[in-house]
């Protein structure tokens, strides 16, 4: 991959959108979702005098920890994909797919942006349900000015309009633009090559790869991801002059190899045992459904 | 909704115009500190109109990403700049967004800016961004937990319910839990802005690199963009730090009198942090990448210090 955002620019914004929205940046919709379970969070905290209560604050902490990995996650995904030189030769080739494949992403992006710059409008949606479960209406607790403002349900507790973001981006946007009618109007802009340290020859292979974005993280975390690695170098004379060199890379599961994969052995061994009654023998049924009786019977004496 | 023209503009100008006074002081006092000279503390703005009136040199390898990322930065920057209470109590757009929004702005602009690093197709720029990401993926719970203990004893992510609430009678100036949440913000605060013991913002060797590492293809006009931008954030951060914790002097009413002795003392109190952050740099080695998750880590048991501290104290 790589490249991508030449070839493809459609599909490129689109997965931008994207990727910005799964991160929990603002002003689309993973954002609102994740203001509003921060402001749960708070609220959560004020509901209780024992130490669990604790909990609430952490499991913030935690959700910022996985909002900021998302984004690490999809800044690789996006960059390596769609930014820099194709790395392969069917990258390089790549051109927009047809346009009712297009279509598809294009309804998500807009459900994206229209979720996260409108909220207070989908809020509304859940007041039967909130009306059902506490007796009061959402909406109305937490829609501010017209709609345009969401807020917390404590009083003061806090605000937040993305579309109010946008807005204001939009209002400063003439700052950047003025100082370029300002002091750039006569400075000229080219394309030139990338700096490779004047050695002239920057090719694909020099950039980083997916498996290089995510290094350091890998490493952070090594107690979780177990990873290992097998370097295998054939060489002719000294080990520096290698003629071939082979790289693989390993990182544990180990969430299916701790809880998954134990998890499934014992279901497949319960099962197995279970399997025994069903024997395929119809006088052994018949027990099966006199026996029921009898127990039902005895408890309904 | 009432939005204060008169404030958003004050605002937007002390942020455009004080901060790379505030970058300028920094490398100035850095230097004084070392036994060099230095440079002028006003060299930053002659840098920006340099930058400006420069040509510019676009890889022939980027694409429309990378010249987007730099208006991205410094909307984002001067956006969450307006919502933090600077010379009054009263931020003139924390309608639109707090704390939370304050951190989810920035957020995006370092999210762009790491895809501006990998665009151009170099090495550099990849390691940068990678880094990058890294830092504030290990730098972010900890800042979320001291901004939630600060919140909890406000009930409001609202910054200019936090400040009030702080000036308010429960603020004691080495309250535990607000000295510890400072302890750990002021961690995370060095992360966020490149500094010393994380990051070395005068280096530009390949290999220690990690802001620098993202810029390095950007050039003229949007390199003062994106220079302006970053001491935007690093103005923003500071006086996030220095108005929630010592919420000391802010004007109270509309009068010159109240607005003057508010810039007085907000500038009293950044150059008290950024006599800290001089002092810290100098004093310190720059970690290796993989001892920085332990100082981050530090911040994060401070953070949670802090929140604990709220029910002894």
């Amino acid at each position: 991959m790589g490249g991508l955002a030449k070839r493809m620019p459609q599909t490129a914004f689109f997965f931008l959108i994207g990727a910005v929205a799964i991160s929990a940046l603002p002003p689309l919709n993973g954002f609102v979702s994740e203001w509003l379970t921060y402001q749960a969070l708070l609220q959560g905290f004020g509901t209780t005098e024992s130490l669990i209560r604790l909990i609430f604050p952490l499991s913030g902490a935690m959700l910022a920890l996985t909002g900021a990995l998302a984004a690490a996650c999809f800044v690789k995904a996006f960059g390596i994909t769609f930014l820099a030189q194709p790395r392969s030769e069917h990258a390089a080739h790549a051109h927009e797919a047809a346009p009712s494949m297009r279509i598809g992403m294009a309804v998500l992006t807009v459900a994206c942006v229209v979720l996260g710059l409108f909220p207070t409008q989908f809020i509304r949606l859940l007041d039967p349900l909130t009306q059902q479960l506490t007796g009061q209406q959402l909406s109305t607790q937490v829609n501010l000015a017209g709609g345009l403002v969401l807020g917390s349900l404590a009083e003061k507790g806090g605000t937040v309009s993305t579309l109010g973001i946008v807005l204001m981006f939009v209002c400063l946007l003439p700052i950047p633009l003025g100082l370029w009618l300002v002091f750039a109007r006569n400075s000229k802009t080219r394309r030139g090559p990338t700096w490779d340290c004047g050695q002239r020859v920057l090719t694909p292979q020099m950039e980083y790869t997916a498996t290089g974005f995510s290094k350091p993280i890998r490493m952070i975390f090594k107690a979780l991801f177990r990873p290992r690695r097998e370097v295998q170098r054939e060489y002719d004379f000294s080990p520096r002059f290698a003629t071939s060199i082979r790289f693989e890379s390993h990182v544990e599961e180990v969430f299916v190899r701790r809880i998954y994969r134990p998890l499934r052995i014992l279901i497949l061994r319960a099962s197995r045992r279970i399997r025994t009654l069903q024997a395929g023998s119809i006088h052994a049924y018949l027990l099966y459904i006199f026996v029921t009786l009898l127990l039902l019977l005895l408890f309904a004496l | 909704m009432n939005l204060d023209l008169p404030a958003i503009l004050a605002q937007t100008a002390l942020l455009l115009l004080l901060s790379p006074l505030l970058s300028g002081l920094i490398k100035n006092w850095k230097a004084k500190l070392q036994n060099r000279r230095g440079p002028r503390i006003w060299q930053p703005y002659f840098d920006i109109v340099k930058f400006l009136r420069k040509d510019m040199v676009i890889s022939e390898h980027a694409s429309w990403v990378f010249s987007v990322t730099p208006y991205v930065l410094f909307l984002t920057a001067l956006a969450a700049g307006l919502m933090v209470p600077l010379v009054t109590a009263h931020a003139p757009m924390s309608l639109f967004g707090g704390a939370l929004a304050l951190v989810g702005l920035l957020a995006l602009g370092r999210f762009f800016l790491a895809l501006g690093g990998l665009d151009p197709a170099s090495a550099f720029g990849g390691m940068g961004s990678s880094r990058e990401m890294t830092i504030a993926a290990i730098a972010e719970p900890a800042m979320m937990l001291a901004i939630f203990t600060v919140a909890i004893t406000s009930h409001s992510t609202n910054l200019s319910e936090m400040v009030l609430a702080s000036q308010g009678a429960d603020w004691k100036f080495l309250d535990p839990s607000h000295a510890l949440a400072f302890a750990a913000m002021f961690i995370v605060l060095l992360a966020e802005t490149g500094r010393i013991p994380v990051d070395n913002p005068a280096t530009h060797l390949e290999l220690t690199m990690i802001h620098e590492a993202m810029l390095l293809e950007y050039s003229g006009r949007y390199l003062a963009l994106i220079e302006w931008a970053v001491s935007i954030k690093q103005l923003v951060l500071m006086a996030l730090l220095a108005n929630i914790f010592f919420p000391v002097g802010l004007a109270a009413d509309t009068t010159v009198a109240a607005f003057g002795l508010g810039l007085f003392f907000f500038i009293v109190k950044l150059l008290a942090l950024a006599g800290a952050v001089v002092w810290v740099e100098t004093t310190n080695a720059k970690l290796r990448l993989f001892r920085v998750p332990g100082l981050l880590s530090a911040a994060f048991i401070l953070a949670t210090l802090a929140l604990v501290s709220t029910f002894l104290f």
